[in-house]
């Protein structure tokens, strides 16, 4: 007997029996009421309607145990049990370096060859109602790219991508998907593996470069907008509204552009130049780039407000987060901004140096930004420990990203929290550990009675998440207002019915609802032809959420500004 | 290579439906999903879909569609009920003298059994499920389990089970059997006596409690649905009814609608209670008539549509075992409680109860195997002739069985390495067994009796309502017992008169039979020759047998008022 292949258990979470091979439909008769949500969401086709009882039937042989009709059944009158068929996922391809000093080049390579790629894209079941659409926080048409590349036809992939997404190419190496569209993927909500579909994406932009940007339409001609901020929000905004002809200038505080992009992720997890690939085409298409000009200090809003048609203000949250620790104004405790920023020029050398070998680095929280930092002191020969107070299975960091950390060497420990800082002549000698415990992922951790330990350090470097500035013209009214739940009483009953709402193992469906509200709030003006994007809006976020929520605040300055006569190319 | 798991299309910019892949990016694309199966709609729905909607009635359409839009509408139906049934629980635990006549002019006692439990059978036959709609008891529990009257609250208080399949495979006979429990109840306590007011407040306080836990155990309207003593009767019964229920107006909208907002709930309204869909409504069996449906619709395409009494005895495309099932065993009870007022029931009763110690003071009636052995014995009967008239008339047919068993997954290496799964190759064997006609005959003509059952359970009320539902008119002036006179009319000599008394009750019970006989001749009739003459070997016998079956049945039970005297 052939063995079913599959990632949680030989025989799928939900199989009754070791004998269960394949799949077993059981419709309720009585509880079915014909509705044929189930039938018309099989991607299959594996459910029929008996035309005399009209209730659904299915043919077992053909499912393949996704479980979309039990999730999406509005009585409960259906239930799939048994394996999911379906093969594992394709390799990872991580790269180990040898020698970490100073290496960065990237650790995950993505597919390699089309084979790899084709053979993860037919993992894929082409949903007639796709849940990954609704996770990916951008709504990239993601089924559609997936079909296009088993066509193996590049043109139509990046044709689908370009709708939705103009950084395919970043979110495809700095995405969360497991919260968003693979997590999303049926696969998942049936408590299985699901498609690779960041490393997919990747795959796509890998064999062929995102396309320059081009003028499509004349929707917004006449029309002129200031960005402020050149993050993701703000570059995203621009693309859309330069495609629709209109004339963009970008304000940007930095020297560079890209936001957390440029100075936050460093080169070995998202490479330079695709950091710099967007303004670089913005710029051929039209827009005016002014950098080292910050809002409030040398531009303000009711300038640029008379100056220009529209506004859109994308300026982030980069202000790290301090904690009141004694002993942080020591010398040695730096912010990781200012860390990363030196970190990454000195490996952007053609022979970059080891200036932190041997120094004990602790790096004081276990997020994204102190994996980054962690391992970017690692690659100048430091030792690491990376310390996060909260209980390591409701920590919100990327899991691959914890363990390519500690692959590398940094000790994670997470259940810790640093209780102050120790020095000796004004400079960091040590940091005192103290234990915490932590009952769910809603609570705050606590700490617990036992005693602090000194741990020994030369350099301890805060990276515990950032917020948005609260100075003057920088902070906005009544701004961020992170939606913390869904907008409305009731879920769109269309959010329903696709079923990811409904998935026993994992509440993603609920982040993606609650994402959903983000791009609303974009779409609306913050005060008259002023609009605002990304984690200035929202407060501390992902990219492709920036990403889109500029885009869709651009769409709909576009739809409030242009004259109806304008007609699209 | 390509996959197996891939759809009917091969190429990368066509949809499985055959449709060119659309090119806007679409979050819920209706051409994305596959096309709802039509096939068989027509026949299965055309002979069952009304053509009356009330709602789109001339002078009463649109005051009734406002009606019925209105959140406290069913609110409004049911406050005088529930009023009436905590009178009815507070007046027999605090008044009620044990000193008169048990019962007799006790608010509780009069209004329950003298007048509710005769109207109701009327309601279940003009109407159908008019009862569930006003309901004091579902009712009050849906009220608890919303935490309010009449809005639309987000999270109900229930645990939210879902009706067990292995429950649900019996459908309404779950709780057939507990209204023969209750029923037992009530004459084991002799509440319905009419016995000491106190038990009838007992017994409406258990009914109002069991609501109350289930709801709160249990998702939506489930013990409306699958357990109340009274949905198996008024679901089957009521099948003579003239109001088919909320059903779509066109079936066409309702395959193509994105969001179900009659099954899922909308910000207007709930999910339907009751578990149906208006989209698939084929009879009149299990809508509630809540209004929640036709609130929700986002294309006003829910209407409250008529129909011909017995429509739904005659006519369904989709005949439920569980339903005939319930028809004989309720048609046993029924002739249970004509049987017990008959004096050998009295003996066997007395003999059983001293043979098996079945006796608590002057409590002992019914003995639980008399009780249960001649409902059961009752039921056999229509059974067992259905199996006779099965045998003789029915053709011998032969189906094709076909069996599938698939050979397992096969794994396909890839030439990237990475191992597939291809889909199991099914094989296939059928073969030719003979088919026993029993099932299909025997639910289509128990069907064809629900009149007959029905009009039985009326008739079986009348001695009460006839002689006695005069009373109400002093009873409502001293709800309690306690020497009030609220609306002068306690004294009233018009309370003690009598609609009607002995053999004139017999001879309107045995008219109330003869009409339900009438109906059941009609209704098995059309059945046959709908259903039944196409799998008979001759068709007049088959007529013939058939309708000589439901006289005989008819003449039985109505026979029996006769040595019962009018008894109560």
């Amino acid at each position: 007997m052939t063995q079913v292949l599959d990632s949680k258990s030989k025989n799928g979470p939900l199989s009754n029996s070791l004998d269960s091979a394949h799949p077993s439909v059981r419709i309720i008769k009585e509880k079915c009421a014909g509705c044929q949500e189930c039938v018309t969401r099989c991607p299959v086709g594996a459910l029929d309607m008996d035309p005399h009882k009209w209730v659904a039937l299915a043919d077992s042989s053909i499912c393949v145990g996704c479980r979309q009709c039990e999730r999406t059944c509005p009585y409960g009158a259906i239930h799939v049990a048994g394996p999911m068929i379906v093969g594992p996922s394709g390799p990872l391809n991580l790269y180990h370096p040898k020698g970490l000093i100073g290496d960065v080049t990237e650790i995950r390579q993505g597919f390699t060859s089309w084979d790899e790629a084709i053979a993860e894209a037919n993992r894929c079941l082409d949903c007639p109602d796709p849940t990954c659409m609704l996770g990916c926080p951008a709504h990239n048409a993601i089924p559609d790219f997936i079909a296009a590349i088993r066509a193996k036809d590049l043109n139509a992939a990046h044709a689908v991508l370009e709708k939705t997404s103009m950084w395919p190419d970043a979110c495809s190496r700095v995405c969360d998907w497991k919260t968003q569209c693979e997590g999303s993927c049926t696969w998942s909500l049936a408590g299985g593996e699901p498609v690779a579909i960041g490393r997919l994406e990747r795959f796509i932009t890998d064999q062929m470069a995102v396309k320059d940007i081009e003028v499509t339409s004349d929707a917004a001609k006449g029309i002129t907008v200031a960005i402020v901020g050149a993050g993701p929000a703000g570059l995203s905004a621009a693309t859309q509204l330069v495609k629709a002809g209109a004339a963009v200038t970008i304000y940007e505080r930095d020297r560079n552009t890209g936001g957390v992009m440029s100075w936050g992720i460093p080169s070995y997890v998202l490479p330079d130049q695709i950091v710099d690939r967007p303004i670089e085409s913005l710029i051929k298409a039209g827009v005016t780039l002014k950098t080292g000009v910050a809002l409030g200090r040398d531009i303000h809003i009711e300038d640029l407000k008379k100056q220009y048609s529209a506004v859109i203000l994308t300026h982030g949250a980069s202000t790290p987060i301090k904690l009141p620790l004694p002993g942080v104004d020591l010398a040695g405790v730096e912010d990781a901004t200012y860390f990363l920023t030196n970190a990454k020029s000195e490996l952007a050398k053609e022979k970059p140096e080891a200036i932190y070998d041997g120094a004990n680095v602790v790096v004081l929280g276990a997020g994204n930004t102190a994996m980054d930092v962690a391992r970017s002191a690692r690659r100048l020969g430091a030792k690491v420990i990376a310390i996060d107070w909260m209980k390591e299975e409701f920590a919100k960091v990327r899991p691959d990203e914890i363990q390519e950390a500690r692959d590398e060497g940094v000790k994670v420990n997470f259940g810790n929290t640093v209780e102050s800082i120790v020095g000796q002549n004004g400079v960091v000698a040590g940091v005192v550990i103290r234990t915490t415990t932590q009952k769910s992922a809603s609570q705050l951790p606590r700490l617990t009675k036992e005693p602090g330990t000194t741990h020994h350090c030369d350099k301890v470097i805060l990276a515990m998440g950032y917020r948005v500035e609260d100075l003057g013209e920088a902070k906005l009214p009544k701004l961020p207002h992170p939606p913390q739940k869904p907008k409305g009483p009731i879920p769109d009953r269309r959010w329903i019915g696709s079923g990811i709402l409904n998935s026993p193992y994992t509440k993603v469906g609920n982040l993606a609802l609650a994402r959903e509200s983000m791009l609303e709030d974009a779409r609306l003006p913050i005060s008259d032809g002023i609009w605002a994007a990304g984690d200035v809006l929202v407060g501390p976020s992902t990219v492709v959420s920036a990403m889109a929520q500029g885009r869709e605040a651009a769409r709909a300055l576009i739809e409030a500004l242009s004259s109806p006569k304008s007609k699209k190319k | 290579m390509t996959s197996t798991l891939e759809n009917e299309s091969k190429e990368a910019n066509t949809l499985k439906n055959g449709q060119p892949r659309p090119v806007k990016v679409e979050l819920f694309s209706s051409e994305r999903r596959r096309p709802p199966k039509k096939a068989g709609m027509e026949q299965h729905f055309g002979p069952t879909d009304p053509k009356i909607d009330a709602l789109k009635l001339p002078v009463i359409g649109k005051p009734l569609t406002k009606l019925f839009k209105s959140r406290p509408f069913q609110f409004m139906m049911i406050l005088p009920n529930q009023a009436i049934f905590w009178i009815v629980i507070i007046g027999g635990i605090i008044g009620g003298s044990y000193a008169m006549p048990a019962g007799e002019n006790n608010f509780g006692t009069v209004i329950t059994w003298f007048i509710w439990f005769c109207l109701i059978f009327i309601m279940i036959v003009g109407v159908g499920r008019a009862w569930c709609m006003m309901c004091p008891f579902g009712g009050f529990a849906e009220w608890v389990q919303r935490h309010t009257f009449w809005k639309r609250t987000i999270k109900p208080i229930t645990a939210n089970w879902k009706w067990p399949e292995k429950m649900a495979k019996f459908g309404i006979l779950p709780a057939v059997g507990t209204f023969i429990f209750l029923t037992w109840i009530e004459e084991f306590f002799n509440i319905a006596g009419p016995g000491y007011p106190i038990f009838t407040s007992l017994m409406v306080l258990g009914i109002v409690a069991t609501a109350l836990t289930v709801m709160l155990l249990f998702e939506r309207r489930t013990f409306c649905r699958y357990l109340c003593p009274l949905t198996g009767l008024i679901g089957s019964a009521g099948a003579t009814g003239m109001v088919a229920g909320f059903r779509t107006r066109d079936r066409d909208k309702c395959l193509a609608c994105q969001t179900k907002d009659c099954m899922r709930g909308s910000e207007k309204g709930y999910g339907c209670p009751w578990f149906e869909w208006p989209g698939s409504a084929s009879s009149n069996l299990m809508c509630g008539l809540c209004t929640e449906c036709m609130k929700n619709c986002p294309e006003d395409n829910v209407g409250l549509f008529l129909q011909p009494p017995l429509t739904s005895v005659i006519k369904p495309d989709r005949r439920r075992t569980d339903v005939g099932i319930a028809v004989v065993a309720l048609l046993g009870l029924v002739v249970f409680q004509q049987f017990n007022a008959l004096s050998p029931y009295q003996s066997l009763d007395n003999w059983l109860n001293s043979h098996t110690g079945f006796q608590f003071g002057a409590y002992g009636y019914p003995n639980p195997i008399d009780y249960l052995g001649i409902i059961a014995l009752a039921a056999l009967v229509p059974l067992l002739l259905t199996g006779i008239i099965t045998l003789l008339v029915a053709k011998k047919t032969t189906t094709q069985v076909t069996e599938t068993k698939d050979s397992g997954p096969r794994v396909v290496p890839s030439s990237g390495g990475v191992a597939l799964l291809e889909a199991p190759v099914a094989q296939s064997t059928t073969k030719t067994v003979k088919t026993s006609q029993f099932k299909t005959w025997f639910v289509a003509l128990a069907y064809g009796i629900i009149p007959l059952m029905a009009s039985d359970y009326l008739a079986r009320q009348l001695p009460k309502f006839l002689s006695n539902s005069p009373r109400i008119i002093a009873a409502i002036s001293d709800p309690f017992d306690k020497g009030w006179n609220l609306f002068g009319t306690a004294k009233l000599h018009i309370a003690n008169q009598h609609i009607l008394l002995g053999n004139g009750v017999v001879v309107v019970q045995m008219v109330v039979v003869g009409i339900g006989l009438l109906a059941s001749l009609y209704a098995t009739n059309k059945i046959v020759k709908n259903e039944l003459v196409q799998v008979s070997k001759n068709a007049l016998a088959t007529r013939a047998i058939t309708l000589l079956y439901v006289l005989a049945l008819g003449v039985a039970v109505g026979g029996l008022y006769y040595p019962m005297h009018a008894a109560f």
